[in-house]
């Protein structure tokens, strides 16, 4: 969907991992991240959303990236965490497996059309970001939270 | 409209006399400068709607003002007249004396305000000529007593004790000599009639606002006499006092003045204006609050029940956890206090959102009126318990289904007048919408003896739409058969009427109450009329909820729509066409396992309980039982929508959280039954 080159600036991206694949997302869309808690699941809701999780007697939707990316589903571990991102329709968390760091991406070091790379649909993809030995799927936020 | 009390008015009139005073002011200050078509116009429409709405609360002196405003800005805005520095002076002189007069009404003291100068010069400047000589003031209000009057009286005084009427007049009071002259006249039969004021001439000329004063000698005790005045007709307030120089200036006798059970404030038949003018300081100290705050701070309460409930059920862990700490019995205290606070909190602003019902009913008998009259039928409404309060969310959303079941009533329900004299029945149809608070809830009953449901018609219609088969039809209780005229697109009537019978109407109006998680019934007796009972909720953000499990998932179901819980024997559940049934004290009710329509469990997987838990819910006419795995015990919850993202999902309606912490899934009563009824 994007020709223009993906960032004009430099951004900073909080890095998740999924199984073995890195994301990330913009830092300014990162509300908090939170330890994984009890979640009420909502039977009859859309396979992605896990449930309802109680962030400071606020209830927020939650969302299994994995699930919506097509990974096969993995325990929750330790390490699991949510990150909690605002979205145009309120603040919503995903269940990443970890948090792993903040990493500052300069516009240069993103490839605009993403390779058959990753393991997730284009839509997702803002673009994939090349930081040392890493690949960094960038994600579009909005995308893959929706439905 | 006499009998309309309006004292509920009063605060709003107050507001928008605030609010265009504003724009009075506002826009006069830079008229001068600044004299457009469009300033003058706003000006204009400021002092309209001040007269409209003074009149309709018979602040006359208010009305006249604004009046002779308008009269002038009119010429100024057809170019008539040009904006001078002195018209200026004249329009601001309005707004002092207009500000000064809607001080006087917010403190209770009534609209009498000595405007006649100002008036006399408006009038003058819209004539466009140089001021009269004699601006002659043209009522003196009834508060200030000519000198002569007040020496007259100080004389008379001297012979025995005076007693002061003060009498006010409904204000579209018709004939104000007649009544007046009735006052004059029961005075006289009673006593010893002393002085009026104004005189018998001015009265009789009916050049008098709606106040007038009499003095009279008299064995017989002001309260007494205080009932007799208010028997008049159009008599819309009278205060009765013993009258004593140098206060009589005062406009209104003091309450340590008069005789003991004298209240200055009176409850006549008629409550207009005047009475509720003499409501005082509680009007003058409202505040506006916009209702997104009202929401705002309904919410944050909100967040703090569930923190009070948290707070508590950690306290009660800590206790269990150490015994004998005294800091452990010092958080429990705490905890109870601040349980204490936050439900007093949350009553109070819920009460603060709490609106009489009257505020709907109000709309209802002008509607019935014409309704009727268009229908050529006799009908006389009764209505009741009007000051009955609830949340404003609740009201704003069952006006509409009341105005539609009252149609429904006036056209379909009561007869025309041959019918019901042929019936053996008074001429006049009578209905009668009465509300009440029953627990958590509103009861409101539209009640009318009209001639019934056919109940064989409901089921023919029925059959007709495909509702129903011929035969199930046949087999319906007249009750069940009934719950058909829900159904969208089914009317009885003959006839398209302009009014109702095109079959929408009761479908909206069932789906309006279950929205607000209501119950509606019905009741009719062919020949007797009918009734519809709606039992609401008080408020829609915080609910009494029953909490189920099903599947491990913990589910809240609103207690508004709990009828009762069972524990049911497998034995008892039979069978109706591969559905699970239950008799309650000989009614059939369809059994839902909530576990499977939510997809939660699966059919197969059922557990063969010889015991099993069975909430029975009511949601409009309908009664159904939802099979859960666990009663957990009762809650206030407070509401939360599931998130936009979330969207739709069958069977739930929100979320809440839990004392513990954990979020709880609401159920959507009304969309389990859907789902029941689909699978």
């Amino acid at each position: 969907m994007s020709t223009a080159p993906v960032l004009n600036h430099r951004e900073q991206n909080v890095i998740f991992r999924l199984g073995e694949e890195s994301y990330g997302i913009d830092i300014f869309r990162v509300h908090e991240i939170i330890r994984l808690r009890e979640i009420t699941p909502i039977p009859g809701s859309e396979p992605h959303i896990r449930g309802l999780v109680n962030l400071r007697g606020k209830t927020i939707p939650v969302v299994d990236l994995r699930t919506k990316f097509g990974l096969p589903p993995a325990e929750d571990t330790e390490s699991t965490r949510i990150i909690v991102v605002e979205s145009d329709r309120g603040n919503v968390g995903i269940v990443v497996d970890a948090v792993t760091e903040v990493v500052t991406v300069e516009p240069d070091q993103v490839d605009a059309t993403p390779p058959l790379v990753a393991n997730v649909t284009a839509e997702f993809v803002r673009g994939i970001a090349k930081q040392e030995a890493q690949l960094i799927t960038l994600l579009n936020l909005e995308q893959a939270i929706a439905a | 409209m006499a009998e309309l009390d309006m004292s509920q008015y009063l605060d709003l009139f107050l507001q928008e006399a605030d609010e265009q005073l504003e724009i009075l002011e506002q826009e006069t200050l830079r008229l001068e400068k600044d004299p457009t078509q469009e300033r003058l116009q706003k000006i204009f429409r400021a002092a309209h709607t001040l007269k409209g709405s003074s009149r309709a609360m018979g602040f006359l002196t208010f009305a006249e003002v604004t009046h002779e405003m308008e009269n002038l800005l009119d010429l100024l805005r057809g170019g008539q007249l040009q904006v001078t520095t002195e018209i200026a002076d004249a329009l601001l002189a309005c707004l002092d004396t207009l500000s000064a007069i809607k001080a006087q009404i917010a403190e209770g003291r009534g609209d009498a305000y000595e405007a006649g100068e100002l008036v006399e010069n408006l009038k003058r400047l819209a004539r466009g000529s140089a001021p009269t000589a004699e601006a002659a003031p043209q009522n003196a209000g009834a508060d200030e007593l000519p000198a002569e009057l007040v020496q007259k009286l100080t004389e008379k005084t001297k012979q025995g004790p005076i007693l002061r009427a003060r009498i006010r007049l409904a204000p579209d009071c018709l004939m104000k000599f007649v009544r007046a002259f009735m006052a004059i006249n029961a005075v006289n039969e009673g006593g010893t009639l002393v002085a009026t004021h104004p005189d018998g001439e001015t009265l009789e000329e009916e050049k008098f606002g709606d106040t007038f004063e009499l003095f009279f000698r008299s064995e017989r005790p002001a309260e007494d006499w205080q009932k007799t005045f208010q028997a008049i007709g159009e008599v819309a307030e009278a205060e009765v006092g013993p009258w004593q120089p140098r206060t009589a200036d005062v406009a209104q006798p003091s309450v340590a003045q008069q005789p003991a059970g004298v209240r200055p404030e009176t409850k006549p038949v008629a409550k207009p204006a005047g009475a509720a003018a003499g409501r005082k300081a509680d009007t003058g100290q409202t505040v506006r609050v916009d209702v997104a705050r009202l929401d705002e701070l309904m919410n944050l309460v909100g967040e703090l029940v569930i923190d009070r409930t948290r707070v508590a059920q950690i306290g009660a862990v800590l206790a269990a956890k150490y015994d004998n700490e005294e800091n452990v019995e010092a958080l429990a205290e705490t905890v109870g206090h601040i349980a204490r606070i936050t439900s007093d909190l949350q009553d109070q602003i819920m009460k603060a959102r709490m609106l009489p019902i009257e505020t709907v009913f109000n709309r209802f008998p002008r509607m019935v009126r014409d309704l009727a009259n268009k229908v050529g039928k006799e009908i006389q409404l009764d209505l009741e318990g009007g000051d009955t309060e609830l949340d404003r969310s609740v009201i704003e959303a069952i006006g509409d289904p009341l105005l539609h079941i009252l149609r429904n009533s006036v056209d379909h329900g009561i007869e025309p007048p041959e019918d019901r004299v042929k019936a053996g029945k008074p001429q006049t149809g009578r209905i009668l919408v009465s509300a009440r608070h029953q627990e958590n809830h509103i009861v409101i009953d539209i009640e009318d003896d009209g001639r019934g449901i056919d109940v064989a018609r409901v089921k023919q219609k029925a059959i007709e739409n495909g509702l129903v088969s011929p035969e199930a039809a046949e087999r319906l209780t007249d009750k069940d058969a009934l719950q058909f005229i829900f159904a969208s697109g089914l009317s009885t009537a003959q006839q398209v009427s302009e009014v109702s019978g095109r079959g929408v109407g009761m479908d909206i109006v069932r789906s309006n109450i279950q929205k607000l998680g209501g119950i509606i019934d019905v009741e009719s007796t062919p020949g007797k009329g009918t009734k519809f009972s709606l039992r609401l909720p008080l408020t829609l953000a915080i609910i009494r909820g029953l909490l189920v499990s099903v599947g491990g998932v913990v589910y809240v179901i609103p207690l508004g729509s709990v009828v009762e819980t069972l524990l049911v024997h497998r034995k008892e559940v039979q069978t109706v066409h591969a559905r699970e049934v239950i008799l309650i004290r000989g009614v059939t009710t369809p059994l839902v396992r909530m576990g499977e329509v939510l997809g939660i469990t699966n059919r197969w997987e059922r557990k063969h309980e010889d015991e099993f838990f069975v909430v029975i819910v009511g949601i409009a006419e309908q009664r159904i039982g939802l099979v859960v795995d666990k009663l957990i015990g009762e809650q206030e919850v407070v509401i939360k929508s599931l998130s936009g993202f979330v969207g739709d999902v069958p069977g739930v309606s929100g979320a809440t959280i839990l004392g513990d912490g954990n979020v709880a899934l609401i159920a959507d009563v009304n969309g389990i039954i859907s789902c029941g009824r689909a699978a």
